[in-house]
This record gives C-alpha cells, structure tokens and sequence, in this order.
C-alpha cells in the first residue's frame, strides 16, 4: 500500500477535494510526546529562542547556548544548570544538553489503496518562574533560583481544522499490512 | 458578520505571499480573534502557527519563522589533491 507524504496545505486541499467528491473516507490522528533531545535552544529561530531568553543566551542561531543564571528543568527530573553552563554546542548541534519535548502530530487518510499523510512537531511552550527550592546545590534551607517548566500545546491548536461531517479517529499505532497475511 | 449556527463549513487551504500583519488585519475585520498559539516544525521549517475564532468557525495562520536543522552543504569537488585537502581542511574536515 503506498504511502504520500503531504504538507499542510496539500494534505488539506486533498480533504476538501474529498469532501467535494462526497467520498466517504476517515481521518486518523496520532499525537505521540517525544522527548529525544532533536530541538534545542541553538538551532530554534529567533522568535522561539526569546522565550528562553530570561535563561540562557547566545549571539545568533547555531551558535553555542549558554546559561545566563542557574536554573531547575522541572520535566527532566529537575535537572540543575550552572550560570555559564554550555546548554547547546555550536560545534554539536545535533546534541543538545538542554532540549524542549514535543508531540509529533501525525495526521492520515486512506484513499483508493493509498494512504495521505501530513506529519508535524508541536513543541512545549516553556514557562520560566522563580521559586524556592532545596537541594544539594540550593542549600537544606533552600533559595530562589529560576525554574523551567513545559507546558504541552493545547489540542484544539494541534488540531487541523476540519469542517464537522469529517469524522477524525485517534489511533496509537499504524500497521502497514501487506497482501493479506504480513505486515511489519 | 458571523455566519448562521448550523451553515454547513466548508474547506480551503491557501498559501499567499503577503506579509503576516496583512492577514492578522483581515481576520481581524471579519471578526476573527486569535485563540491560541504554538511552534511547530513542519517540512524541515518552524512554523508559528496561530489559531483564529470566529463562534464554530476556526482558520489556522501558519508563518515560517526559520529554518529547523542546520543546513549541511553538499560539496562535490572535481580538483587536484592539493584542492581536495584544501576545501576539506577550509570546512574543518
């Protein structure tokens, strides 16, 4: 069975000239959290990095990242970084030591034998607050320091808009069958 | 201006080639307000993506804010050894 990759405005075009058709046909949806380290501050585009830019700092995209004050990454395991500490090397830009976690929304529509696909990333938003905390680092009396957390994107803005009629079911997996009997 | 509940809703998808504020002011007029934002990485781009209400109708504004992996070049040299060595040595090879 084949499978088409579409970008948005493809994949969307593909739905309405559907709809036109008074095809009967089903949309499937994926929304899986990732957290493999793929996005970090050095590589986002200005318009993103400012919302780290109370933490962290750096002269332009790919450059290397570096912590501007300490801070907490409460979705890490309340990871600790140092002011000055190296977050995202110019020279390892696909190995970012700090990271922002994402859902991948994967969007699909089986047609005719083929299946049209739309794939994207939506990262977390990052909420920078300062709050007291205790630790190793922070003393048994605690102190103030900058706390990172991530706030995953609401659903209706992951959400294709689609007119009512179009059923959208969510799935956790595909399994691309073969024939009859195999599948992989 | 907002449409009859119950109107049925219809689908369209299109790329334009004018800047952001220029839309923003257009929905703007017909009564759509921005809901909700959020960053996404599509075809290799980051894209800000902006949804817009307007009662049961929804547009999404998706702007291309930069690119999302380093771009690597591909270079293909057809030169002497000492040009080779050069270029690989030039790019940090």
């Amino acid at each position: 069975m084949p499978l088409y990759e579409c970008n948005e405005h493809q994949f969307v075009e593909n739905i309405r000239r559907l709809l036109e058709s008074k095809e009967r046909f089903l949309v499937n949806r994926k929304i899986t959290l990732h957290d493999d380290a793929r996005y970090g501050p050095a590589t986002m585009p200005d318009q993103e990095f400012e919302r780290y830019s109370t933490l962290c700092t750096r002269k332009s995209v790919n450059s290397t990242v570096y912590a501007k004050v300490p801070f907490v990454d409460t979705f890490h395991g309340s990871r600790m970084y140092d002011e000055g500490e190296n977050l995202h090397a110019a020279s390892s830009l696909l190995y970012p030591r700090m990271s922002v976690p994402y859902y991948r929304v994967e969007y699909s529509v089986n047609v005719w034998g083929g299946t049209y696909f739309f794939t994207f990333d939506a990262l977390f938003n990052p909420e920078i607050v300062i709050e007291k905390r205790t630790g190793k680092r922070l003393g048994k009396g605690g102190a103030l320091v900058h706390v990172l957390k991530y706030n995953p994107p609401e659903e209706r803005v992951l959400a294709i808009n689609l007119p009512k009629e179009v059923m959208v079911f969510d799935v956790k997996h595909m399994v691309r069958v073969i024939g009859h009997s195999s599948n992989f | 201006m907002m449409e009859k509940k119950g109107s049925p809703q219809k689908l369209k998808s299109i790329s334009v080639l004018v800047p952001l504020e220029r839309v923003q002011s257009s929905l703007s007029e017909i009564g759509f307000l921005l809901d909700d934002t959020v960053t996404i990485v599509a075809d290799g781009k980051f894209w800000s993506k902006m949804l817009y209400v307007r009662g049961e109708e929804t547009i999404s504004v998706s702007e291309e804010i930069g690119d999302a992996y380093p771009k690597d070049p591909i270079i293909t040299i057809c030169g002497s050894k000492t040009t080779i060595s050069k270029v690989v040595k030039g790019v940090g090879g």
